[in-house]
């Protein structure tokens, strides 16, 4: 957005006068219209944080994602993309004031790439503080060439504004030979934008700006952002986020007539009116009042059909989208060389999502999703019973039955379960838990297949350790001929200690750092190269555990000999307590002797080492580190497992507002500190 | 070789190089080298949950593997190399190749089954694993009386000699349906540092017995670690890498005389006599749940098998100052 640098005012002052304060006015008008706008909608603008959840392999992984929304009603229902809220688990929206509103989700719209939120109005803080909302405006009212602010939170920098023109008003997509629209897929076939007309504009979007609103001088939103890139942006029309909002408001869900016919502009046939059928989907309602692909539909109820441009396709779909399911509606076409005009009458069935949502069974080891009309055509499918099998995770019953699954099958059966969908196969799953040789029918391609699968639940195998040895407790170098000649040792062959370990039976026996040893029970060692480091260890451990070791020692050039106890190598972390903490998902482990010793903390350290923050889990959300040392929670210290599961199981019991976590990371502490969903399931995926 | 013998010594080599009586004989020793120790080399069928931590957030994924291993006791306990499980040798390959500071692997079996000769598949558990010399050891359940063919590494062993010609069994994979093939190779060198082993030219089975051509054991083929010559930041490790010099010469596959692997068979017999019990003691939880509880059972599992294990260890430092 170009304006009148501030530096080159006063130049062009002493040129021009009349025009330059023509545009000084300008600059100041704009600014004021900005303010304005700004003062109207910004409030609104929410940061919207969410725990998305991502398929992959046969488990749902959790990360965290941002994205942009606005407020547009007082009782506190947001708008944002259905690709910032959609398939996650916990939505927070922040606004500029700095309050922090958890959210829910009332409806999704994939098809038109938006969500519906409500605002979890009774858990404010204040609420007497009115909740600040901006008004949607008309996008048909739009100018090319007008203001616009596009508002978000672009890189996850909050609330931001950035200021453009509109450069198109009703943008489309085509293919790369311009002879088709572009389907445009929100990932895994999640088909959006048949309705759509985007208002391309140049206010600066990134990623984040997504689910943010495009706003008029008026303080009116006018778009909802939702793609961008090489300085161009692309919002949802308010008029059809309108849309979407009332339907969900009136029912709850959005409703919308389904005619099963994809149509191409007209211009190729070198006609002016109406739209040419491409193609008539099977089983569709177009299918059964007889329309077929190459009829010219000219009228619709009796008003003017016009498809004359690829722009004016998604209009075509609005028209019958708008009308209700179950809806009778009347196709004036004409059909054939000879152009005969024939009226057919067609029953719109509901339109449905392209894909069905997908739900993961972690015990089972799969990820399945429920099928759709659209997804059964896709596929080729009698029907759309059944489920999806779209990833299996290695080593859990599914993926270990023999013959295999794969994914893209379609689990039709489980024992005695007919299994039409994905709840339905939750039901057999949990009704069959714990048996084994379970029979599994699916079907791949035109084949109908059969399994067994074996869902008795086993624990892993808790592992063994590490095999003890024998250990001296001491850190060594190899006693080289060059630093025996400069301390004056030379000739002298061994090791020099440069560490010993503090409450360890070398400590013990008098072994200090410095101390240069030359034999183990009399056999001379040779060491005095670098590729010799490993002699004395692999001579300690030829000992046994409980031996006395008489060790040749030189200490200040006068050589001595020590007597040193061998006890066990120190615990590995394999072989100590942890603790499992299913509701926050994170893990902590007992801390070892060598864990103290390595990271140089006194041997007295208490605490219990973080060794898992389950990704998208709330201890990872809220900032929990792996390797974090814990120390307290809620101010009381801990040290072992057990007082871990306690202190725990007490929180449980109180559901405290905030669980407060105080870490040791590197040298610093910190506090991470847990905000619980009280309400939601257990580790709630 | 005894017909040879009795010719000219100088025509002796001529005769090598026919198809003589000499060649029919080692076909005969070979053959019968597979069919005495196959039925003891067995498949490892692992599932593997690799966690890679990075600035104190985690990924983990499962893998399938298929591994070799051998039965070194009747009672089931079963070596195999503890390269799939240890995630140390991949750290040291991506430290040389110049990875950043912090990245942590970490590799756990988390589901274990042993193919034995017949087809049988039987569940094990992962029993120990030594550090030193990169073997594991799992220990098979559910045998109950039965007994598997095995291969004993304690009994007197011959010494191994450079320029000997050694073989190993090893199998193939499920879609040949683990069918047995012998490797033979030859001992190409010895090493005594870091520690006294054998350079094995030709053998790929890393954990498996190694024998003499005429059937006795040897060894076990390991790889044995050597500090590598220095730092230098990415390009240097891979130049160290790709001229053969780096990553410790890590998968250079090295033979460890029977005496050294009899004492740690020893104490993984032990160990894995330990678990067993406790495992008879502490059956893993098979009752069904509903999910979210169910995780909460594994828990308290694992916690209190944590509790005996911390017993065990003692029993085991006591038990050494017996001795």
């Amino acid at each position: 957005m170009k304006r009148t640098p501030i530096l080159a005012l006063p130049l062009l002052l002493a040129l021009l006068a009349a025009p330059v304060a023509a545009q000084s006015a300008a600059s100041d008008a704009l600014r004021r219209d900005i303010e304005y706008a700004k003062a109207r909608v910004y409030p609104a603008l929410v940061n919207i944080s969410v725990v998305v959840r991502q398929y992959s392999g046969g488990r749902a992984v959790r990360g965290p994602a941002v994205g942009s929304g606005v407020i547009v009603s007082p009782a506190g229902h947001v708008l944002t993309n259905f690709h910032v809220a959609g398939n996650t688990t916990r939505i927070t929206c922040s606004l500029p004031s700095g309050e922090s509103i958890e959210a829910d989700v009332l409806c999704h719209d994939p098809l038109t790439d938006l969500s519906v939120l409500l605002l979890r109005m009774n858990t404010r803080r204040d609420p007497t503080i009115p909740l600040p909302f901006a008004a949607l405006g008309s996008s048909a009212a739009l100018q090319v060439g007008e203001y616009v602010l596009a508002m978000g939170n672009p890189q996850a920098l909050s609330s931001s504004l950035t200021l453009g023109v509109v450069c198109n008003t009703a943008r489309v997509f085509t293919d790369f030979t311009g002879s088709s629209i572009e389907d445009l897929d929100l990932g895994g076939g999640e088909l959006t934008g048949l309705f759509t007309r985007w208002i391309q504009h140049d206010a600066l979007i990134l990623g984040g700006n997504s689910g943010g609103p495009l706003v008029n001088l008026r303080g009116e939103v006018v778009g909802i952002n939702e793609l961008g890139g090489s300085g161009m942006g692309f919002a949802i029309p308010s008029d059809l986020a309108a849309s979407v909002l009332n339907q969900v408001l009136t029912f709850g869900e959005v409703r919308r007539g389904f005619l099963g016919a994809s149509i191409l502009p007209v211009t190729k046939i070198h006609r002016d009116e109406g739209a040419l059928v491409a193609s008539v989907l099977p089983g569709s309602p177009a299918e059964q009042a007889g329309l077929r692909a190459g009829d010219v539909i000219l009228t619709l109820d009796g008003r003017p059909v016009d498809a004359r441009f690829f722009e004016e396709v998604p209009l075509f779909y609005q028209r019958i989208a708008e009308l209700a399911p179950g809806r009778i509606v009347r196709l004036g076409i004409e059909r054939g060389p000879e152009l005969d005009r024939l009226e057919l009458r067609a029953t719109l069935s509901r339109m449905e999502r392209s894909i069905g949502t997908e739900v993961e069974f972690p015990a089972a080891g799969l990820t399945v999703q429920d099928i759709t009309g659209p997804m059964a055509l896709a596929r080729q499918l009698p029907s759309t019973e059944g489920v999806l099998v779209t990833g299996l995770r290695p080593g859990k019953p599914f993926e270990a039955a023999r013959p295999d699954i794969q994914s893209g099958d379609v689990i039709l059966g489980l024992g005695s379960h007919a299994i039409a969908d994905a709840e339905g196969l939750g039901r057999a799953l949990e009704a069959l838990a714990s048996q084994d040789d379970v029979l599994l029918t699916y079907r791949r391609g035109e084949q109908r297949l059969l399994t067994l699968v074996d869902l008795k639940k086993v624990d892993p195998p808790r592992s063994g350790g590490l095999l003890p040895k024998a250990w001296l407790g001491v850190r060594t170098q190899v006693l080289t001929a060059d630093l025996a000649q400069a301390l004056g040792l030379a000739g002298t062959r061994g090791f020099r200690v440069t560490e010993v370990f503090p409450g360890t039976r070398a400590a013990a026996a008098g072994l200090r750092a410095g101390d240069v040893i030359t034999s183990v029970d009399g056999e001379a060692l040779e060491a005095s190269r670098p590729q010799d480091a490993q002699e004395l260890r692999l001579a300690i451990e030829d000992l046994l555990v409980g031996d006395t070791a008489e060790l040749g020692v030189v200490r200040d050039g006068t050589p001595a000999k020590l007597e040193v106890e061998l006890q066990e190598s120190p615990a590995s972390a394999r072989d100590v307590k942890s603790a499992q903490e299913e509701r926050f998902e994170f893990a902590v482990r007992e801390l070892t002797f060598m864990d103290r010793v390595e990271r140089r903390w006194p041997q007295g350290q208490r605490g219990l080492l973080v060794v898992e923050a389950t990704m998208g889990g709330q201890a990872n959300v809220a900032g929990l580190r792996i390797d974090d040392l814990l120390l307290s929670i809620n101010g009381q210290p801990v040290a072992t497992a057990a007082d871990f599961e306690r202190i725990m199981a007490e929180i449980k019991e109180r559901k405290p507002k905030v669980v407060q976590l105080f870490v040791r990371r590197g040298h610093r502490t910190h506090f991470v500190f847990l905000e619980p969903d009280w309400d939601s399931q257990p580790g709630a995926r | 070789m005894n017909r040879a013998a009795r010719l000219i010594p100088g025509a002796l080599s001529l005769l090598c190089l026919l198809a003589g009586p000499a060649r029919a004989d080692e076909a005969a020793d070979l053959r019968a080298l597979l069919e005495a120790r196959a039925p003891a080399i067995v498949t490892v069928k692992a599932v593997v949950k690799a966690e890679i931590r990075m600035m104190g957030q985690a990924q983990d994924e499962e893998q399938r593997l298929e591994l070799q291993g051998a039965v070194i006791d009747p009672s089931g306990l079963v070596v195999l190399s503890s390269s799939a499980f240890s995630a140390a040798r991949m750290q040291e390959m991506l430290e040389n190749m110049g990875a950043p500071e912090g990245i942590e692997i970490d590799l756990t079996p988390v589901s274990l089954e042993v193919v034995t000769a017949d087809g049988t598949q039987l569940k094990a558990f992962l029993a120990a694993t030594d550090a030193r010399l990169d073997l594991s050891f799992l220990q098979v359940e559910g045998l109950g009386e039965r007994q598997l063919a095995a291969i004993d590494l304690a009994g007197e062993a011959p010494e191994v000699e450079v320029g000997q010609q050694v073989a190993q069994v090893t199998r193939l994979g499920e879609g040949y349906d683990f069918a047995p093939v012998f490797e033979v190779g030859r001992v190409s060198g010895q090493i005594k540092k870091p520690r006294r082993a054998w350079s094995a030219d030709g053998l790929s089975g890393l954990g498996l017995p190694v024998f003499t051509t005429g059937g006795q054991v040897v060894g076990v083929l390991g790889t044995v670690s050597a500090p590598s010559s220095g730092e230098g930041g990415e390009l240097g490790g891979l130049m160290r890498m790709m001229s053969g010099g780096g990553a410790g010469g890590g998968m250079r596959p090295f033979i460890y005389p029977a005496r050294v692997v009899k004492a740690i068979v020893e104490q993984a017999r032990t160990r894995a006599a330990e678990l067993l019990e406790e495992r008879a003691k502490n059956p893993p939880a098979e009752a069904p749940a509903p999910e979210g509880s169910q995780q909460q059972g594994e828990g308290q599992q694992q916690g209190g098998e944590g509790q005996q294990q911390q017993g065990g260890g003692q029993q085991q430092q006591q038990g050494g100052g017996g001795r």
